[in-house]
């Protein structure tokens, strides 16, 4: 069941609640008692939720963090002199490596024939991420929209493997597993895959919607 | 597992954390330690709402105090003490919700099936009047949609920040709020909402 056309959605109501509320959905407020009710339930849930007990560490966790901490230490300590002399080092491997590179002609053109491949899975996954955006901007079934929450999820984690690989790439991230090129593929190729059956949920008939609950049917 | 429970701290505790920090600043250990006993609570109760697992919290807890060791020489005190620390463990408490996601999913298609099936049984669950009170509810969310309402309802988030420190757009932070409340108040119907 889609939500009637003239009631705000729940995250206008959400909108709302917090402060950011469009002139139409303040509206409708003050002549549906529906809505307002449905309102009054997100302040609840708000308060239950701020009301719920803090949950307390089930141990003293000092002495572990504090030996990590000092762990810690000790490592930057070594890496400082470990890059001293590494930068030495480099300057003595750039002058070797500048010799290698004239040969290796052949592995860049590899590595740039990889790189297409990639820039290319990212355009597709591009696309289909523009596509997704205007599909879930439409109301949708609670049906549709519990099949695709676990696939957000996925696609989420992923794109965290994606941002922590360029962040390790540029030097800046902290990630303890580098891919290589084929494998960093497979996760583009992964991401395209789960993009497609997040389509395939949302343009599939609804034949299942009658055992889910619907979307705003008290409304 | 059972929990210790623990009144909610005050908010703010900068008078006394301008002190710690400057002698923890120093290299003072038993400053650091200090800072520690007061945020720990707060930090914990975070990662804990954030990550499923207990274990995992406590390492959020650990590496959050480790980065706060690594950069306290570069707090300045221009904003609050307590919403820095409560940053860089949201970070880590949804860098390692992503590569626990990551590690889970063994195959693409496994981990797709599986959570398929995890909301379908959700939704028999709740249709059998299951009795799940609003821990349980909360705890049954999915990873991200727990992490969103928890940050914007409870620790008070906004959109903007929750979708720059999650990677993605305000919209999907809106869905996911959404989401979550739709999901909660149809549990707590269905199991009477004794929380």
């Amino acid at each position: 069941m889609k939500p009637a056309p003239n009631h705000p959605t729940l995250e206008d109501l959400l909108d709302h609640r917090d402060g950011r509320g469009t002139t139409a959905t303040t509206k409708h407020l003050a002549s549906c008692e529906a809505c307002r009710e449905r309102l009054e339930e997100t302040y609840q849930l708000r308060s239950q939720l701020r009301a719920l007990s803090s949950l307390a560490p089930p141990r003293d966790r000092w002495p572990a963090v504090r030996a990590a901490i000092e762990a810690e230490s000790s490592r930057r300590r070594r890496s400082l002199i470990a890059r001293a002399g590494l930068a030495a080092a480099a300057i003595a491997l750039f002058a070797l490596v500048a010799v290698f590179i004239v040969d290796r002609s052949s592995e860049l053109a590899a590595r740039q024939a990889l790189e297409a491949q990639l820039n290319s899975l990212r355009e597709q996954s591009e696309r289909l991420d523009d596509e997704l955006r205007a599909l879930q901007r439409r109301a949708m079934p609670t049906w549709r929209a519990e099949l695709l929450l676990p696939l957000e999820d996925d696609l989420f984690a992923i794109d965290g493997e994606i941002d922590s690989q360029v962040l390790s790439a540029s030097g800046e991230g902290t990630s303890p597993n580098r891919l290589t090129p084929d494998e960093l593929i497979e996760l583009w190729q992964d991401r395209l895959t789960l993009q497609d059956t997040m389509l395939q949920v949302h343009y599939a008939p609804a034949v299942v919607e009658t055992s889910f609950t619907t979307d705003r049917g008290s409304l | 597992m059972v929990f210790t429970r623990v009144k909610r701290q005050p908010n703010v505790v900068s008078a006394s954390d301008d002190l710690l920090i400057a002698r923890a600043k120093r290299g003072d250990g038993e400053a650091l330690e200090s800072l520690y006993r007061l945020h720990e609570g707060r930090v914990y109760n975070l990662a804990r709402r954030i990550c499923r697992k207990p274990e995992d919290a406590e390492e959020v807890l650990q590496e959050t105090f480790v980065e706060l060791a690594r950069s306290l020489p570069s707090f300045r005190g221009d904003g609050s003490f307590a919403g820095w620390i409560r940053r860089i463990a949201v970070t880590k408490a949804l860098m390692r919700l992503r590569h626990d996601r990551l590690r889970a999913a063994d195959s693409l298609e496994d981990a797709t099936a599986s959570d398929l099936q995890s909301a379908h049984h959700f939704h028999e669950q709740a249709r059998g009047n299951a009795r799940l009170d609003l821990e349980s509810a909360l705890n049954s969310l999915p990873a991200m949609t727990r992490a969103v309402v928890w940050l914007h309802d409870v620790e008070g988030y906004t959109h903007e920040e929750i979708a720059e420190l999650s990677g993605r757009s305000v919209s999907f932070s809106k869905s996911r709020l959404a989401r979550a409340h739709d999901r909660l108040r149809s549990s707590l119907r269905s199991g009477g909402g004794n929380s």
